[in-house]
Formats: structure tokens, C-alpha cells, sequence
């Protein structure tokens, strides 16, 4: 394959691609929030996802949960409008990479403790 | 000839395997993605330059030889993450197989490695959305899908330049090496 039709391979390959990876970030910014949400936690079980415990959103208060999985203590802060998981027993920390959760469909998910925190409005339950 | 061609393909392809499991578990490490989880995806090269100078067998086997050894390493070993990486990687080798088919963009190394960089993504996202169940992950698709598309050229780049620098090396009907 000569070197000018690799160029134009990759430049259109880049284009498309920073255009689906935009597009993907306004869709997700496109979310709006509800009148009242709550922070949910799950278990990820063989049989399915439990749930743990939800939390209400919105009354201004920092407060800080602590959930046991298989690999330890995963601790949840509560801030305001928003949830993130604070840290993790987890070798990747994929979960704590998530960061802020404020939006309907928000989640971060940790395989390895076996947690989810996901953002709901508490009238949508498409699962 | 036979003999030593079968012995120096062995070669090759455990070659590959090494560089393929460090270079899973060291992409583990390296600064986050912008999506949470995502890799560059270089373990990916290791595969293409299988199925480019062994053939798709190869490619399927060092794929598949990889996930088992980075779970091991990682420990993350038949867990919920090594199912994800396991069926991910796999998924890519069989689309960057059947990619390399194609008359006029199979021989290209850039567009074979953003198929099989698209494919991961896809099998991955199905995988996780069987494990945690959540919608969602689905509005994650568009990015990751871009993202996959940037880090494929990039993978696809570092394919081209290793299959340029090494004629020799890993080729098995190359004259290079003395039998």
C-alpha cells in the first residue's frame, strides 16, 4: 500500500472519528436533570445487580457511604447534586476515573468489587 | 524447510505473545483516557503483526494467548474484567482476519487495525452492558467508538512501521534468517 493512499485512509479514519467522539460528548452533555434524584448503589451479582442502597440528591449536604465488596470497601461521597466514588479497593480504579455523577444515566461501574453507583430521577426505570 | 519454517513460526508467535502480555498490562498503567477504562490499545499490534506474517491462525492464538496471560498477571483472571478483555480481543483478531480479505483496503494496515479497534469496542460494550445491566452505558458508544478510531490509526501506524523495520525478522518465507 503506497504512502499517499495510507494518508488519506488515516485522514478520513481521524476526521470520523473526531466527529462520532464530539457528537458522543454532546449527547451526553445533552442530559438534563430531574426535579429530584438519587444516587443508587448496586452489588453486581452472578445472578444480576441488587440494590444496596439509594441516596437522595439535593439537600446541600456532603456525606461520605462506605460499601463492602468482595475486594473491600468501596466509599461513596454525596455532595450536593452529585455522587462520585471516592476510592476504591479496585487495582484499575476505573470507577473513581468516572468522577462527578449528576445526570440521569450517569453510572460508574467497578468489575472487580463488584459495585455500581448509578444517577437516577426516580420516575425513569428503563431497566 | 518445512520443519524449520513450522519451528520459526513457533518462534514468532511466542515472540508476540510476550510483547502482546506486557504490553496489556503496562497499558493498564499508563495515564487515563478521556473515557474512563479505555486503552490505547498497542496489545492490539501485536496481534495485526501476527495475522500479517503468520496468518489469522496466529493471530486468533496470540490474541487469545494474551487476555489468558494478562488476567493472570493483572489478576483479574475469569472475573467480569477478564471476560470483557477476553472477549474483546478475540472478537478483533476474527474482524481484523476477516478485514485483511478485503480486495482493495485489506492490505492496508491502518484500515485493518481500526476495524478490529472498532470491533473491540463493540464486543466490550456488549459484554459490560450484560454485566452491570445499565442503559447507560450506551450513550458511551459514540465516544468510545471515535476514540477507537483515533487510537486504531494510531496502532495501525506503529504496525506499519514495525512490519517496515523487521522484513526478516518475523517473516517465515524471508531469506534473512540462516536455517
Amino acid at each position: 500500500m503506497d504512502k499517499k493512499n495510507n494518508i488519506w485512509v488515516a485522514l478520513i479514519i481521524i476526521l470520523l472519528g473526531i466527529a462520532l467522539f464530539v457528537g458522543g460528548k454532546v449527547l451526553l452533555s445533552s442530559r438534563k436533570a430531574g426535579p429530584k434524584m438519587y444516587a443508587t448503589v448496586y452489588s453486581l451479582e452472578e445472578a444480576g445487580k441488587k440494590l444496596v442502597r439509594t441516596m437522595p440528591l439535593g439537600d446541600g449536604r456532603k456525606q461520605i457511604y462506605e460499601f463492602d465488596g468482595p475486594l473491600g470497601i468501596t466509599v461513596v461521597e454525596v455532595d450536593g447534586n452529585r455522587a462520585r466514588v471516592k476510592s476504591s479497593p479496585c487495582p484499575d480504579q476505573v470507577c473513581v476515573q468516572f468522577g462527578w455523577l449528576a445526570k440521569p444515566h450517569d453510572f460508574s461501574a467497578c468489575l472487580p468489587n463488584a459495585m455500581m453507583v448509578t444517577i437516577e430521577d426516580g420516575q425513569t426505570y428503563p431497566y | 524447510m518445512a520443519r524449520n519454517k513450522n519451528l520459526r513460526n513457533q518462534i514468532a508467535i511466542a515472540v508476540l505473545i510476550g510483547i502482546a502480555s506486557v504490553l496489556h498490562v503496562v497499558e493498564g498503567l499508563v495515564p487515563p483516557m478521556p473515557v474512563p477504562g479505555a486503552k490505547l490499545g498497542l496489545a492490539n499490534a501485536a496481534t495485526l503483526i501476527g495475522l500479517r506474517t503468520i496468518g489469522f491462525g496466529a493471530a486468533v492464538g496470540i490474541s487469545l494467548a494474551r487476555s489468558l496471560l494478562g488476567g493472570l498477571f493483572g489478576g483479574s483472571l475469569l472475573g467480569p474484567a477478564f471476560l470483557m478483555s477476553f472477549t474483546g480481543a478475540v472478537a478483533s483478531a476474527l474482524s481484523m482476519g476477516i478485514a485483511s480479505k478485503l480486495k482493495k483496503l485489506g492490505s492496508n494496515n491502518i484500515f485493518v487495525s481500526v476495524i478490529g479497534a472498532i470491533t473491540h469496542s463493540i464486543a466490550q460494550i456488549i459484554v459490560a452492558a450484560n454485566i452491570i445491566n445499565h442503559s447507560g452505558i450506551w450513550f458511551y458508544l459514540p465516544i468510545l467508538l471515535g476514540l477507537s478510531m483515533l487510537t486504531g490509526v494510531f496502532v495501525g501506524l506503529v504496525c506499519e512501521k514495525v512490519l517496515t523495520l523487521l522484513p526478516g525478522a518475523l517473516s517465515a518465507d524471508s531469506n534473512n534468517c540462516r536455517d
